[in-house]
């Protein structure tokens, strides 16, 4: 009998509907708790509604994806991680436009960390190009070639949560699915 | 793995190339790997193609998740539009219900006047029991009345023996010294009618005026009675009637229009001389007498075709 789970905190809520439907329902519901605070830091810093509706995507995207990996460590609210990611993206993302206008002063107050070189390639031309590529990819190679790159799930996981026998069969398919986008990806690269 | 290094060129091995790509490797496992590279220029093409291809894949994954959202927020907003434009759609019946409570107790009915024009007209209130308010129509043009008020009482149309007559309640509006309340200068309504008064037959004082209305003269008697004369269904109901309800036999014939007065008090005969009558559209009356206003929608009109103009004794 599946009884509903009864949730003593909100936080818990979503992260279990994170983790277990990896749906986007539990996005919605962070998006909406924290819509009012993101808009109102990046009005006061220089941006627009549309770069709040914007960051506070990337930043519910990115909560996704941890806990996803399972890289997520709950140690304070979501809100608190939201709002954390947001001032970073937004700070990163100001420090850029400040470079491309050589503003040093600026570039002196941006944070530290930097993206890696894979997260710079994703706002790249070619990986738009994959992109668009994969989602012209039939089923079920384009749910297996995203649960590997994008979710990095080991073998074995896609082969459960995909039904494959094993962990070979899944190398085997993951072999044929990329043969196949690198087929509609010919000469584009 | 770090064996696998050692091959000719490790990109060959999808597993590896992919794990160097997606970051999984340790420093340690790594080093090697990129000592290869910095050789090997066709191994840092099929990293660059991998990497290309994961951030490719995470690009779209992203992407896709992002488009879910917005259809999900997208279709939350729209339930949410709907749930509140049902709740503003009644809030906006019940405040209109309101309002047009608050019109009805304090202004009037909800019919439109049928002949009058919009801005001027007369109030009328059809007299049921309750006292039931009914707008009807206007004043005439030019007689710088913009809203008035007359009291009827078809319930009350008892017959007095004979056909024409019945009763009626009038309005009556206590003008304030100088005579402006009712937007007119003082005299206007005597020089629309002229008239003269005798004691009647039973020594009660009539004023009989005659009124120019559309060309027409009009022979309109006003006559006054104690209200002890009322017959006794009519009498019981006074207690009821508004303060500013004024219970009159109306009597239609040939002859004219004979209005009589039913009064707790009667006005003193100086002032019952100098009253005067003006027509407002062609059924509706005002009545002028010493401070009063006495305003008269008559049912079928205050007009008869067939009256013959006397000719009165102007005073």
């Amino acid at each position: 009998m599946n009884a509903p789970l009864l949730f003593l905190n909100n936080d818990a809520k979503i992260l279990d509907l994170i983790r277990n439907r990896g749906d986007e329902e539990g996005l919605a519901i962070l998006f909406d708790e924290n819509r009012r605070a993101v808009t109102s830091f990046v009005l006061k810093n220089s941006g627009s509604r549309e770069d709040a509706e914007e960051l506070l995507q990337d930043a519910v995207v990115i909560l996704w994806e941890k806990v996803r990996r399972e890289e997520y460590e709950y140690r304070a609210k979501l809100s608190t991680f939201i709002l954390a990611t947001v001032k970073n993206l937004w700070f990163r993302r100001l420090a850029q436009r400040r470079r491309e206008h050589r503003d040093q002063e600026f570039v002196e107050a941006a944070p530290n960390d930097e993206p890696s070189p894979l997260e710079e390639l994703i706002e790249g031309e070619d990986a738009k190009i994959v992109g668009d590529a994969l989602r012209r990819l039939g089923e079920p190679c384009r749910t297996l070639l995203l649960l590997f790159y994008w979710e990095e799930l080991s073998l074995e996981q896609i082969g459960m949560k995909m039904g494959f026998a094993n962990a070979d069969t899944v190398k085997s398919k993951k072999y044929q699915c990329k043969k196949g986008l690198e087929g509609l990806l010919h000469n584009m690269l | 793995m770090t064996s696998r290094s050692d091959t000719a060129h490790w990109t060959e091995d999808p597993e590896i190339l992919s794990e160097y790509v997606l970051g999984r490797l340790s420093p340690a496992a790594r080093e090697p790997l990129n000592g290869h590279l910095s050789r090997c220029l066709q191994c840092r093409e099929a990293v660059r193609r991998e990497s290309v291809l994961a951030a490719g894949a995470k690009r779209a994954g992203r992407d896709m998740l992002k488009e879910r959202l917005s259809v999900h927020l997208r279709a939350r907003d729209a339930i949410w539009y709907q749930r509140n434009q049902f709740v503003s759609l009644a809030a906006a019946v019940l405040i209109v219900l309101l309002g047009l409570g608050i019109f009805r107790f304090y202004v009037g009915s909800l019919t439109w006047p049928s002949k009058f024009s919009s801005t001027k007209y007369v109030v009328t209130h059809s007299a049921t029991d309750t006292l039931r308010d009914e707008k009807v129509e206007g004043a005439g043009r030019g007689s710088g009345i913009d809203e008035r008020t007359a009291i009827s009482s078809p319930q009350a149309e008892v017959g007095l023996g004979h056909e024409g007559s019945f009763w009626l309640l009038g309005k009556v509006i206590v003008v304030e010294e100088g005579g402006s309340e009712i937007g007119r200068d003082e005299g206007e309504l005597a020089a629309q009618s002229s008239g003269f008064t005798h004691d009647d037959s039973a020594g009660a004082i009539e004023r009989v005026i005659a009124i120019q209305h559309e060309g027409a003269e009009q022979i309109i008697t006003l006559r006054q009675v104690s209200t002890a004369f009322l017959p006794r269904t009519l009498a019981v109901q006074l207690p009821k009637l508004p303060s500013d309800a004024l219970e009159t036999l109306v009597e239609k014939s040939s002859a004219g229009l004979n209005l009589t007065f039913y009064r707790n008090t009667l006005v003193q005969r100086s002032e019952f001389r100098k009253a005067a009558v003006e027509a407002v559209g062609r059924d509706s009356l005002i009545v002028e007498l010493g401070k009063e206003r006495i305003a008269y929608r008559i049912p079928g009109g205050w007009s008869s075709e067939t009256s013959a103009p006397p000719t009165p004794d102007r005073q």
